[in-house]
């Protein structure tokens, strides 16, 4: 009791502290997001910088002289103080240039531009898969705690949970396409210029996989979110007024669970956005996980920055995104700000 | 150089993956304990129809493959440029050269004049003629612009490349080498046309570039032009595959028509597949060698080396790292060579013999060493955990550091007393002075022998073929006897691919399953 107490104060807190102008919610946000930002890249930078290995000895190899790795480190322009390297590359990036590939010479833009939107799309998709089954399921099984709905929920949780991402691909790769019943086409391989949503087919045992594992996690996290709304005193109050079971569910309990719902959705889809890689690995799926994988492996360090720019920004607005939602959902709130 | 690999490929899943589908695949009836050695039967000799597209998956596509021939080093880079572009020799399907854009390539009398004529009628793509002046202009950008193989070729002298006629040309070489026909088999020094950009990559090889996603996939066209006659298929597609298992997964899946260079524990999934699918496997001199640094300890002690040489079973490692797919090696290179040294009795591990020589020389045992390689191919990690443990029968204890291969290439490299490389693919006299010789660029044991080097010179001097065969057999005796390479086994290339394909062939002195010679392959009518 005291632990759902406490659960409910914090996010009363937070409700209150991102109310206000929603518009000066949004400045406040954005500024932040734009130092966020900043560090970001200087760590990333610099850590990169630390790896031992340079782009100059991945590309000459084992047939690397002193010569030739100087000559290369010159073309690069690798051979300029590290600060200098970084303050071309974000004056760059402030013009949103993100430069060109160590490794290829292409500009990076060029380079993770469709893996950017490959991994947009299965992160959409699964999403719009994802999330309403999830809240369903969640609130099913918390209307009865206890209850058969509740016990398969967790069930299939804790299975799919001991599963890691790439063992259910496997299983999915082997059951539905080529051992079991082979209707689909085991990897995501596009040729020449299609792209992968050109050919839907391509994209449904990524998805499934990453809806299926990441399912438990989010299901088990609405469960209790709702729940723990049943359970409080002003669904009580609700109750010994005399409201029906429904209305209390859909009207008052629910909303107050989407704004800590949607936070884990959040996280999850902004997991998705960079940690995709097994998926992408496992069925060969053109999206950033692995350009950035091989670009750190490379490293190719422009490449990198341009990557984890680009999905730190995109997880940051999809968190202020969530933040206002959040505060549109929750009745109190609405309230309080008006 | 044709032995250098830089391969990016991440296959981090195949250890867990592997078992996994083997054993999935076991229990739906498929028969992975078939023998290994048992090789099956390559593509009848059906004559391909011309068209179609050929899809390709490949392991090893990067960012870092250069569509520039002379800057290539990644395997990539080599898969690519054997589409666009043409070298002069090549090392043919016995692993012998043989000659490509050349007709012949002659040494006077003495190894430093050589005369080289052209194949008539081969064009570029863009149809200007690969003539004797291409082929001056290809060399003087090498060495104008310091691209790597003027360090693979120190001995050619820019300047002292003679245009006779369209056809001929003559090189008068720094110093005598009789190597010069094996240096031209490198696609680094292909033939391209004055003006060559890698912007616009125009060659003469049997395709042409239609698109490229570096690092992704690249797809060609076939070169109408080609002098070889029209390539088979009408379009060839590479693509690029991270993980083993994902590549043999599409070609089941009817996603690619063939899985090059596949992970050897995978060709039991192949084979479970059905009869729609062959796997073809075959020796090349391709190897992941161990590499004794003699300047660091414990291996500056010669017999130190000739223990860690006994303590190996070569045939396990083949076995247990390697699904049996490979063949031994006597500790030095080039199997495929006319000259290699076939006299040399054949190592047996004799773990017994190497304790008693390290403790007749006063060791104290265990012999603590760190062996530091990289996953240069998907099963080298294996490879390297059951030398561990076979040398640790010896009386060493060794640790295995592995690492990614751009901390592997990085400041260390060079200072590690025991590592790994994947080399081969390259004749006895390349291989040597690439990593033998005194002074060779890119020799990681640090090793060096005044007899050997000695003969060396004397070899490459020699033009006649039995007094240098007599040579090159007594520096193979002396590598054979105290060098500091562990050539334990040499890599099959296994190639699976469905049976609507015809024309494989195999080239096991070149790297990539078929020596990446697409143009032969056409789908069966």
């Amino acid at each position: 009791m005291l632990k759902e107490k406490t659960t409910r104060g914090r996010a009363r807190t937070r409700r209150e502290a991102s109310t206000g102008w929603p518009a000066r919610l949004v400045l406040r946000r954005l500024i932040t997001a734009a130092a966020i930002l900043l560090v970001v890249s200087l760590v990333v930078f610099f850590l990169t910088q630390a790896l031992p290995g340079d782009v100059v000895h991945q590309i000459l190899g084992q047939t690397a002289t002193d010569e030739q790795i100087a000559r290369l480190r010159a073309e690069l322009g690798l051979d300029r103080p590290l600060v200098a390297q970084y303050l071309d590359w974000f004056s760059g990036i402030l013009r949103l240039d993100f430069g060109t590939s160590l490794t290829s010479g292409t500009p990076v833009a060029d380079l993770v531009g469709d893996r950017m939107a490959a991994t947009l799309v299965l992160v959409a998709v699964t999403a719009a898969i994802l999330l309403p089954v999830a809240f369903t399921l969640g609130t099913l099984a918390a209307r009865r705690p206890g209850g058969v709905l509740d016990h398969l929920v967790s069930g299939a949780a804790t299975v799919l949970l001991s599963l890691p991402e790439f063992v259910v691909g496997i299983l999915l790769v082997l059951l539905l396409a080529t051992n079991i019943w082979p209707v689909l086409p085991p990897t995501s391989v596009v040729s020449g210029n299609q792209r992968v949503w050109d050919d839907p087919r391509l994209m449904v045992l990524p998805v499934l996989t990453l809806v299926l594992t990441a399912m438990p996690y989010l299901t088990e996290s609405v469960k209790t979110a709702v729940r723990d709304e049943l359970a409080s005193d002003h669904i009580r109050w609700a109750r010994l007024s005399g409201i029906g079971e429904r209305r209390i569910l859909l009207r008052h309990a629910l909303p107050n669970a989407v704004g800590p719902s949607l936070q884990v959705s959040a996280m999850t889809l902004t997991y998705l956005l960079g940690g995709t890689v097994t998926i992408e690995v496992v069925f060969a799926y053109p999206g950033l996980g692995s350009a950035l994988v091989s670009a750190v492996a490379d490293r190719d360090v422009t490449v990198v920055q341009g990557i984890v720019m680009v999905v730190a920004a995109l997880s940051l607005l999809l968190y202020l995104l969530v933040d206002l939602l959040g505060a549109l959902a929750a009745p109190r709130s609405k309230g309080r700000a008006g | 150089m044709p032995g250098s690999w830089t391969d990016n490929a991440r296959r981090l899943l195949i250890p867990l993956m592997v078992p996994l589908m083997v054993a999935a695949l076991a229990s739906c009836g498929g028969s992975p304990t078939e023998s290994p050695t048992a090789q099956q039967t390559p593509s009848s000799p059906a004559n391909p129809h011309q068209g179609g597209t050929l899809r390709v998956g490949i392991t090893s596509l990067s960012t870092a493959d250069a569509l520039d021939p002379a800057k290539v080093s990644t395997a990539g880079g080599y898969a690519i440029a054997g589409q666009l572009y043409d070298t002069l020799t090549e090392y043919g399907t016995d692993g012998k050269v043989t000659m490509r854009l050349a007709e012949s390539v002659e040494p006077g009398d003495t190894a430093d004049k050589w005369t080289v004529t052209l194949r008539d009628g081969a064009v570029f793509s863009d149809g200007s003629p690969v003539n004797a002046k291409a082929v001056r202009h290809t060399f003087q950008r090498i060495f104008d612009e310091k691209l790597p193989p003027s360090t693979s070729m120190p001995y050619v002298d820019p300047a002292a490349i003679t245009v006779v006629d369209d056809r001929t040309l003559t090189f008068t070489l720094k110093e005598p080498t009789v190597l010069f026909p094996e240096a031209l088999t490198s696609p680094t020094v292909s033939i391209v046309p004055e003006g060559f950009t890698p912007a616009k990559p125009v060659g003469s090889g049997p395709f042409v570039l239609e698109t490229n996603k570096p690092g992704t996939s690249i797809t060609f066209t076939a070169n109408t032009r080609y002098w070889g006659g029209k390539p088979y298929a009408e379009r060839l597609e590479l693509i690029s595959f991270e993980d083993a298992s994902a590549q043999v997964n599409a070609l089941i899946g009817g996603q690619i028509e063939m899985a090059s260079s596949i992970d050897p524990s995978l060709v039991p999934v192949v084979k479970a597949a059905g009869d729609k699918y062959v796997v073809d496997s075959y020796a090349t001199s391709g190897t992941l060698t161990w590499q004794m640094n003699v300047k660091q300890k414990p291996f500056n002690d010669p017999v130190v080396r000739q223990a860690l040489r006994l303590a190996v079973n070569r045939k396990e490692l083949i076995d247990q790292a390697m699904a049996g797919y490979g063949s031994v090696g006597n500790d030095v290179f080039s199997p495929f060579d006319a000259m290699y040294n076939k006299s040399l009795p054949q190592r047996q591990a004799d773990p017994a013999q190497a304790k008693k020589l390290l403790q007749d020389a006063g060791y104290t045992l265990p012999i603590k060493v760190e062996l530091t390689a990289a996953p240069l191919t998907s099963y080298a990690d294996r490879l390297n955990e059951v030398f561990v443990r076979q040398a640790a029968v010896a009386g060493f204890d060794i640790t295995f550091r592995s690492v990614d291969s751009a901390t592997y290439y990085g400041d260390g490299y060079g200072t590690y007393p025991l590592s790994m490389s994947y080399w081969g693919f390259l004749g006895i006299f390349d291989q040597a002075a690439f990593t033998i010789v005194k002074d060779a660029p890119y020799n990681a044991t640090k090793w060096q022998d005044d007899e050997y080097d000695t003969l060396y010179d004397q070899a490459v001097q020699t033009v006649d073929d039995a007094k240098r065969a007599d040579l090159v057999h007594q520096m193979q005796q002396i590598e054979y006897d105290r060098g500091a390479y562990v050539v334990a086994v040499f890599l099959n290339a296994i190639n699976a691919y469905s049976t609507s394909l015809t024309g494989y062939s195999t080239y096991p002195n070149t790297d990539g399953g078929n020596g990446y010679h697409f143009n032969t392959i056409g789908f069966v009518s």
